[in-house]
């Protein structure tokens, strides 16, 4: 386990290099001149050029990555060219916002996905309610492609224009978390609701079930005991997978709910071109997916005694 | 140990319309701490017979007996699966599997550890497979566990549906001998089904034939096999004689 564990780190390494990287190279790749834009169309060419200068702009670009990785090693991300602010200080004051949209979403689409996937795959194993089964595929299916944003300004319409019963915007009370947050997991719900069911009515016919039945075990135990946990693996690894593209959602959703993480700051940054801001979200995105990946491994290494992930 | 009785079964999957009939009117007799076995080729009926014997699929028409009495919802009847690759559990270890098919309140918490060492010694696996994984054994070994895991469960009427041709020749025998030791120990009573007549005659005290859902004919092991009466009897009996050659 200690050795699948260092593996597993080094891999983690590498795929951080290979983000640090990318972060580099796409704010290189993208046309437009970042002072030019952070000081506007008026500014004198001698100001421009000496900003340039000063933020190392006119550098060679492999200097640029050099430069650019001895920062990050030393903990410096650098500032904001539009406002001055140390991009770790813009960071660390967006990133708990979005951590907990995402975390309260990701738990939200669980906590529904998991029971409604076990009791459906029960109620229509071997072919039983089949108008069950077409009503819960086509609604999981709806929601499923629906994407945030449009659910999120469809529950803004519903739940805050038109009853009033939570706030269009802001993250203010608790009550501002509920819209946000059901936008997002919705979608992820109803993709892991299908696979929890998927899974289980595999698990379901298999013969250790039967040997449970034979068993005389309560339903209950058969379900909880022996077909939940053999039908959680798939799900682990796709809720790891959902869990990363939630990170992409909070970008859509927090526009929508003008909610102040990460999200609305990347959006805002990029449109500004202010290029340290963005190479340094970005870079705490991947880092997010990628954690989130090791976490997920890590799970199935431990919760499945079968996994043979410890061994590739 | 007791006597179950099948009388008149009949079994039928599919709907009313548009069904077929698997077992059709089956009588048979397993008298008390004897082995009864039941051959025949695949789909002539005898695993469903088993399993409308354990409760897992419903009967059509008829009843099954035990001591006389109609069986009871929880039945004390316990099944070996053909196939002891999946038939266990996984993600529970071999002592978890066999403890959790002990009748539930007959074992004080520290008692079940000592009763489910006793279950695998006597299926001749060493007390400390309990803690291991399904995954970690061979073919033989985890149908041992599974036959442990069905005397676990104290049953009144064991039965083994075919539960060597999973196996490989060489482990067959030994799984058989097993099955003959531990029957012998503790005079179970046992319905033994197999396509293969040779395995039936080595556990089996009477032997029955069944072919498209029917019993066709019934008697001693060594009568049937000696002296058969029904031509497809002798067409098994002498299949059987080929595959020795």
């Amino acid at each position: 386990m200690h050795r699948f564990a260092i593996r597993r780190a080094g891999r983690l390494l590498v795929s951080l290099w290979v983000v640090i990287t990318a972060a580099f190279g796409m704010i290189h790749l993208i046309p437009g001149d970042p002072v030019r834009a952070a000081l506007g169309p008026t500014a004198p060419a001698e100001l421009v050029q000496a900003r340039r200068a000063a933020l190392g702009l006119d550098d060679p670009l492999w200097l640029q990555y050099l430069n650019y990785l001895h920062h990050l090693v030393t903990g410096e991300f650098g500032s904001s060219t539009l406002s001055g602010l140390p991009v770790a200080q813009v960071i660390s004051d967006r990133l708990p916002a979005t951590i907990e949209l995402a975390l309260a979403s990701f738990v939200l689409a669980i906590l529904i996905s998991v029971p409604l996937g076990l009791a459906m795959a029960v109620a229509t194993r071997n072919g039983r309610r089949r108008p069950a089964e077409l009503a819960f595929t086509s609604a999981s299916a709806v929601l499923a492609a629906l994407p945030e944003f449009l659910v999120a300004v469809g529950l803004v319409y519903v739940f805050s224009v038109t009853l009033g019963w939570a706030p269009v915007a802001g993250r203010s009370g608790p009550d501002s978390y509920v819209l946000p947050v059901i936008a997002l997991a919705i979608g992820p719900a109803a993709v892991l609701a299908r696979i929890v069911r998927v899974e289980t009515l595999a698990v379901l016919q298999a013969d250790y079930i039967r040997t449970a039945r034979a068993k005389r075990l309560p339903s209950r135990l058969i379900y909880l005991r022996h077909a939940l946990p053999n039908a959680l693996t798939a799900t682990i690894t796709l809720g790891g997978l959902i869990l990363g593209g939630l990170i992409a959602g909070t970008v859509l959703v927090e526009n929508v709910f003008a909610w102040p993480g990460l999200g609305s700051t990347i959006v805002s940054s990029i449109l500004a071109k202010d290029y340290p801001v963005v190479q340094g979200i970005v870079l705490i995105y991947g880092i997010g997916v990628l954690l989130i990946n090791l976490v997920v491994d890590i799970a199935l290494a431990l919760l499945d005694p079968r996994s043979t992930i410890r061994k590739s | 140990m007791s006597e179950l009785r099948f009388e008149e079964v009949s079994v039928r999957y599919g709907t009313r319309r548009r069904g077929h009939t698997v077992v059709d009117g089956v009588n048979l007799t397993v008298a008390s701490g004897t082995v009864v076995g039941l051959v025949g080729e695949s789909g002539s009926g005898k695993s469903t017979l088993a399993r409308a014997a354990v409760g897992l699929i419903p009967l059509s028409g008829g009843q099954i007996l035990l001591d006389g009495r109609p069986l009871p919802k929880r039945t004390p009847l316990q099944m070996v699966f053909q196939d002891p690759y999946s038939s266990l559990d996984p993600r529970m270890t071999v002592g978890a599997s066999i403890a959790e098919a002990l009748p539930r309140g007959a074992f004080a918490r520290n008692a079940i550890a000592a009763e489910v060492t006793r279950l695998l010694e006597l299926v001749d696996l060493a007390a400390d497979r309990a803690g291991l994984y399904p995954a970690a054994l061979s073919g033989g070994q985890r149908q041992r566990v599974a036959l442990a895991r069905a005397l676990a469960g104290r049953p009144a009427v064991l039965i083994a549906d075919e539960i060597t041709s999973a196996l490989d020749v060489s482990i067959q025998g030994t799984v058989l001998n097993l099955v003959r030791q531990v029957q012998a120990r503790m005079r179970l009573t046992m319905l033994f089904i197999s396509h293969d007549l040779a395995v039936v005659r080595y556990v089996s005290d009477t032997v029955a034939v069944m072919q498209g859902g029917h019993i066709v004919e019934c008697g001693p092991a060594d009568d049937i096999l000696s002296n058969p009466q029904h031509p497809y009897t002798r067409q098994l009996l002498a299949a059987a004689r080929s595959g020795q050659r």
